[in-house]
């Protein structure tokens, strides 16, 4: 059974529309005008025990939004969701027990208050018993190196420590779910590498359920075997992180280095493919040539039989893309996701 | 929901206590802080005790109120509000949590959002406050030569309890119109609050306007004068609404959590 449910989940914001200027805004205290914003449209999302899912998308796209549905803190226009059959906002102090919360803009630390103890608050307040919060801070402390950090009050923390007293603070009830909404944003590559180390510990050795969203692309490579990506408050894309460059994967290239120079290489291969399949050639000087193509409709290796004959080859490089850059197309609207489509290939173009 | 649930209450009590324990102490670290708030709250009501001095010093009463009574009343009220800064002040960081999004980690807690937000800030200016009134309000009944019964104690310990509750449950009031308009600026809390002034001072001063308004809107008049009329003996009119102290209190409350509740379901979050 999954242990996170969300069916047609929906969230509409009503901001006030003001126009510019004190005029405009002295005209929306007489008759005040509203529009509606759908954040989140109507996602489905159902997540197993023990699963850990990167929740991707373009700035803007309602992931954040989704996060706040899913623990409780705002309650949904539209739609059903379900974390271990509770429902968050109707219920949120049952839901509470079995959260753990992490936001990487805002500390849910006391300002003024020791972590030492505002650990031991959070110990009382989730009413944990007294040997299991000595094993579960000890075992925290110990793998996030806290020690030196448990008498200084949460003001006083840099950004990365008060990062991994965060997320001490939100396993100390040992939940079994975990929202981690950009834990990893302005964290050193030493910290990031920590934090994912971490994870990935609590995982092993509690099972946890994670939820994570992220701009870092090693986050997600690193902690999640799945990945939902949203984008305009729905979702796009669910399935494994791998299938992703599988599956959108298509645009190759190959980059070709002559043995001797070749200024009308492009004519050249024009007629050595001939009909074969569209290919962009650029030609940035005369002793090198790179062929962008569609790997569905023909490949290297067809293309390197044409051309090895037709010209002066020396060296040769093929190279697939990067999740990297197939996210970043996915999010400049330049590569499609309905797959299959032949409006693709007009995107491999730009 | 209503239900008392005993267990709930005294894990509530406790956590309560700790948290607010752990705020005033580190209110206390920052002493310039520290010291600036005892003094400003001893400079600020003693300002107001010089002027009850100077104006008595010529007329012996007030429309039947003595220099002593006064300052009976005077007292009662610092004791209550000064309570209110020391034990429930965090309420005034309400509307800034609730603007820059702070309030979101108040929801995903298994505490009450109420308890979460009094203590996120404990006032040493209360301290002030409580230790002024308390002279004060002792100085006073020892001058008017009060009798001190048992009746009269738990009466006095009444009225401060209904007084703390009462001042907490209006700023609450005050406070919660940052659910519908998430703004920072608004002086609207401050004019509320402020209105406890009023209750300094015999009720026969005023007009029925702001009679009314301390009686029956913000009844601030059940913070120290209603009580009072019992406690001093006073002839009053008017006297039998000393004994609905508990009543008006439980009624303001009962409003309160009201519309605390309808403010919680608007909340919105911010952007980010
Ligand atoms: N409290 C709010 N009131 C009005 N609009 C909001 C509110 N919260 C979010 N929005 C809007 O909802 C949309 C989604 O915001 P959200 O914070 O969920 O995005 P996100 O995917 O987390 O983006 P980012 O990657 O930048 O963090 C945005 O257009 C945002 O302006
Ligand atoms: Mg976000």
């Amino acid at each position: 059974m999954p242990i996170i449910e969300a069916r047609g989940l929906t969230k509409r914001f009503r901001r006030p529309v003001k126009p510019p200027g004190l005029g405009g805004a002295l005209r929306h205290l007489v008759r005040p005008r509203y529009e509606d914003l759908t954040a989140v449209d109507g996602i489905d999302l159902s997540i197993e025990p023990g699963e850990r899912v990167a929740y991707v998308g373009p700035n803007g796209a309602g992931k954040s939004t989704t996060v706040k549905l899913l623990t409780g803190i705002l309650v949904p226009s539209d739609g059903e969701v379900r974390v271990r059959g509770i429902v968050p906002f109707a219920n949120r102090i049952a839901n509470a027990r079995n959260i753990g919360v992490v936001f990487g803009q805002r500390t849910q630390l006391w300002w003024d208050i020791p972590v030492r103890e505002a650990f031991r608050l959070l110990g009382d307040i989730y009413e944990v018993p007294d040997d299991a919060y000595r094993a579960t801070v000890g075992e925290l402390v110990e793998v996030l190196d806290l020690a030196p950090l448990l008498p200084v009050p949460a003001r006083q923390l840099s950004l990365g420590q008060r990062m991994r007293c965060d997320l001490a603070a939100s396993l100390i009830h040992s939940p079994p779910v975990l929202y981690l909404d950009e834990p990893t944003i302005g964290l050193d590559v030493a910290v990031k590498a920590r934090f994912r180390e971490f994870i990935r510990t609590m995982h092993a050795r509690r099972g946890l359920t994670v939820l994570l969203t992220s701009h870092d692309l090693g986050d997600i490579e690193e902690l999640c075997e799945r990945m939902v990506m949203i984008d305009r408050g729905r979702i796009v894309y669910d399935g494994p992180f791998a299938e992703l460059t599988r599956r959108f994967g298509y645009e190759r290239s190959l980059h070709l280095l002559f043995s001797a120079p070749l200024p009308e290489a492009e004519r050249v291969i024009h007629r050595a493919i001939g009909e074969r399949a569209p290919v962009i050639i650029v030609q940035p000087d005369e002793t090198s040539v790179t062929l962008t193509f569609d790997g569905r409709e023909t490949s290297a290796g067809e293309l390197i039989r044409d051309l090895a004959t037709a010209l002066p080859v020396a060296d040769l490089r093929i190279e697939e893309p990067t999740a990297e850059s197939i996210i970043r197309k996915l999010y400049e609207g330049t590569l499609s996701f309905d797959g299959a489509d032949r409006s693709d290939r007009q995107a491999i173009r730009t | 929901m209503l239900t008392l649930d005993l267990h709930r209450l005294r894990f509530y009590a406790r956590i309560y206590a700790k948290l607010i324990l752990l705020q005033l102490r580190a209110a206390v670290e920052y002493r310039a802080d520290f010291w600036i708030g005892v003094v400003g709250a001893v400079l600020m009501n003693g300002a107001g005790l010089v002027f009850i001095a100077a104006f008595f010093s010529r007329i012996p009463a007030v429309a039947g109120w003595s220099a002593w009574e006064v300052a009976t009343l005077y007292g009662l009220t610092m004791i209550a509000y000064g309570l209110r800064e020391m034990l429930c002040d965090g309420i005034w960081t309400l509307r800034v949590q609730i603007n820059r999004g702070e309030f979101d980690r108040l929801l995903v807690r298994p505490l009450s959002p109420a308890l979460q937000i009094v203590t996120s800030l404990a006032s040493i200016h209360g301290v002030g406050n409580v230790l002024l009134g308390l002279v004060v309000f002792l100085t006073a009944t020892h001058r008017l030569e009060l009798d001190w019964t048992v009746a009269k104690v738990l009466w006095v310990l009444m009225t401060v309890v209904c007084g703390l509750i009462m001042v907490t449950a209006i700023s609450f009031l005050a406070n919660v119109i940052g659910f519908w308009e998430p703004g920072t600026q608004s002086s609207f809390p401050f004019m509320v609050s402020n209105v406890v002034e009023f209750a300094k001072f015999p009720l026969e001063l005023y007009g029925w306007g702001i009679r009314f308004l301390v009686t029956a809107v913000l009844p601030y008049g059940f913070v120290s004068y209603y009580p009072s009329l019992i406690l001093l003996d006073k002839e009053n009119p008017l006297r039998w609404l000393g004994y609905a102290t508990p009543l008006a209190t439980a009624a303001v409350t009962f409003v309160t959590a009201w519309v605390w509740r309808k403010g919680l379901a608007r909340y919105q979050g911010v952007g980010h």
